[in-house]
């Protein structure tokens, strides 16, 4: 390919980034609101947010489907006023609900697609990438939920892309469906490729993207890999206990003395700690026990999530109120 | 910028395919003007002499009349009712082609509207109604209608078909369609695609306007086999006209759609637009007969350039825009409406 996409080591770089729609006269919705947002190539990022976040907004900019209201977008190192074509020949894209022509099987649609590329892949390429192979005679109108979704993304990966844009790419798929879209992905950014997709699903973002953007209220407000974002809670396992009239016999305060504990939370008589490290809490969490005479009917631990870093920034669930506009 | 012919040629095999696997798209674009001429055909086409309908009130006048008429052997048959009223509307309803207001011959008698088989009826009374009379004169026959010189109904109409035709393949076989491709959000992912305007649009209108193509042509001839429709040397004039007419409604069709995003949307600029041109397009009826007032109006609809442009070539029948106005006229229009929907058209 070209020498200046060679010289571009990052895929997508945005700044002071804001976009706001007129309602009515005087009464603006500012969707995004001063997002930066750097992606490196070969890098699969993840863009988490509430609903209503700015999600879709920005991805849509980065697009070329909206125009920003202010800031600068760098697609592959050009702006869409630059060279719009010269960007659309080098990025794939699955729009958040996939229509395609109802009637058109799913050979013709991948073939229609690659003619409209400079240099596309062949036909039986996009079917092999996607596990599609069998349908090839089917018609759009046909296929499944999931048979779609990889349609779609076939169709994406048709004009060779460098970067590759999933919008919500498994929302209401089956988990078997979703593991081989994730395969998809996964041999994409291994051939090289960038990929920015947003998720509902935090299984999705920890497995899939090696890194993750959460944005709330049109910002950024956390990045980082998996890991570092549940590191950077401080404490990063949970452990539970029950025992009956818990609550009553048990003094927070002196747990939260305790090493390594850090929070503390009660649902009734069940007792949520956030602790740094296993090996120095729970012995002495069973110590304290022990010393006041509770006998535990329940203990349990796990290690926190993304799920968790997303509650403790935005105080909302990743999945709280579904259907996004 | 760039233009690849590669990307035109899928548009146009998608827009292909996409067309013959909608039955109910080919149905409306076949079936339906096939129905209408064979309806209007028949109710209309008079090719056989039949006898003629006339309503007589009292079932004693009429038992007279049909003794008269069967002497003078007049093709003839007398229908009794009972009053006026009921006379009055069978022949709205054309069970009658005429009736005779009062019950004797020496009253005033009248019949008769704008009815094709009127002229024949009221020849034919005049016969039994000079017999009746005991070769006396027969009264006057109030005629309150004309009908139109030269050919039979279905002559006149089957044009007129033919320009609907076009008209609903250009309207609304594009304008709904690529309003429905823009709701749908295909159109957005076109958009992220390197696919230009030019190319769809080209690929995509190229591919239905061939299509519409077709169906004057079966058409024509299915009028011309059935209904002995003359075609006269006019057949050159007329694939100039279906050609020009194809290009002018697609590209009214495109501007109705240019931004339009929902059916709903499309659906009440359509109606805005085809209502009138169904009305004063004059493809069912002749509009010759309007108030001189609006006649300048009336001109102006673009449907009645391709009813009278394609009437002009094939019958050889006086209107008023003749078959080269109506070239002029056509090719003027869809580049008009070509220029300004490709200057609104919008992808979202």
């Amino acid at each position: 390919m070209s020498s200046d996409s060679a010289r571009a080591a990052v895929a997508i770089a945005i700044e002071g980034l804001r976009k706001v729609y007129r309602v009515r006269r005087g009464d603006d919705v500012v969707a995004v609101d001063g997002f930066d947002l750097r992606v490196e190539r070969g890098e699969v990022r993840g863009l988490l947010g509430p609903n209503g976040a700015g999600k879709t907004t920005t991805v849509e900019i980065c697009e070329g489907l909206l125009e920003p209201t202010d800031g600068s977008v760098r697609i592959l190192g050009r702006h869409w006023s630059e060279d719009a074509f010269g960007i659309r020949e080098r990025i794939g894209v699955t729009l958040q609900e996939t229509q395609l022509f109802e009637r058109q099987t799913v050979g013709e649609l991948i073939r229609l697609f690659c003619a409209f590329y400079r240099d596309s892949i062949s036909v039986e390429e996009a079917l092999a990438a996607t596990a599609l192979e069998d349908l090839h005679d089917r018609r759009f109108g046909k296929l499944s939920g999931g048979q779609k979704q990889r349609l779609a993304v076939a169709i994406a990966l048709v004009g060779r892309p460098e970067l590759l844009f999933l919008d919500e790419p498994t929302t209401g798929l089956d988990p078997q469906s979703r593991r081989s879209l994730w395969e998809v992905v996964r041999r994409f950014r291994d051939d090289g490729g960038t990929v920015l997709l947003t998720t509902h699903y935090m299984e999705e973002a920890e497995t899939l993207c090696d890194r993750i953007t959460i944005i709330d209220h049109g910002k950024s407000i956390a990045e980082g890999s998996p890991e570092e974002l549940v590191h950077d809670l401080g404490a990063a396992h949970i452990v539970e206990v029950e025992a009956e009239d818990l609550r009553d016999r048990v003094d927070s305060d002196s747990v939260l003395r305790l090493p390594s504990v850090a929070e503390l939370e009660w649902d009734r008589d069940r007792m949520t700690v956030a602790v740094a490290s296993l090996h120095d809490s729970v012995p002495a969490l069973l110590r304290h026990f022990d010393g006041i005479g509770v006998q535990p009917s329940a203990l349990s631990t796990r290690r926190r999530s993304l799920e968790d870093v997303f509650v403790h920034l935005t105080g909302r669930h990743l999945r709280d109120g579904e259907g996004e506009s | 910028m760039r233009f690849r012919w590669a990307s035109v040629r899928e548009v146009a095999a998608l827009a292909w395919r996409d067309y013959l696997r909608t039955p109910e798209a080919v149905f409306w674009t076949y079936g339906f003007p096939f129905v209408m001429t064979l309806v209007l055909g028949f109710a209309f086409g008079e090719s056989a002499p039949e006898p003629s309908r006339v309503g007589v009130v009292g079932a004693e006048f009429a038992e007279s009349f049909r003794a008269v008429a069967g002497e003078s052997d007049a093709q003839i048959r007398f229908v009794a009712f009972e009053d006026q009223e009921s006379v009055h509307r069978a022949m709205i309803s054309g069970r009658i082609d005429a009736y005779l207001l009062g019950s004797d011959a020496n009253e005033d008698v009248v019949l008769d509207a704008a009815r094709p088989g009127a002229v024949l009826a009221e020849l034919r009374l005049r016969n039994v109604l000079h017999a009746f009379g005991g070769g006396q004169p027969p009264p006057g026959l109030e005629v309150r209608a004309i009908t139109e010189p030269g050919g039979r109904y279905v002559d006149f109409v089957l044009p007129g078909l033919i320009a609907l035709n076009l008209l609903g393949a250009g309207g609304y076989g594009i304008g709904y369609n690529i309003t429905q491709l823009r709701a749908k959000k295909l159109f957005r992912r076109l958009w992220v695609t390197p696919v230009g305007r030019a190319e769809f649009l080209l690929g995509f209108l190229g591919a239905r306007g061939l299509l519409a193509l077709v169906p004057p042509f079966v058409i024509l001839l299915f009028g011309s086999l059935t209904f002995g429709v003359p075609v006269r040397d006019g057949l050159p004039m007329f694939a100039l006209l279906v050609v020009v007419g194809a290009f002018a409604f697609s590209g009214l069709g495109l501007l109705i759609s240019s931004r339009a995003r929902t059916l709903e949307a499309v659906s009440g600029l359509m109606n805005l637009v085809m209502l009138p041109m169904w009305l004063l397009g004059g493809a069912f009826y002749s509009t010759s007969s309007f108030p001189e007032v609006v006649q300048p109006l009336l001109r102006a609809v673009p449907l009645s350039w391709l009813c009278d442009g394609l009437r002009s070539a094939l019958l050889d029948m006086d209107v008023s825009v003749s078959a080269f106005g109506a070239l002029g006229l056509l090719v003027g229009f869809g580049v008009l409406t070509f220029g300004l929907a490709l200057r609104l058209f919008r992808w979202t």
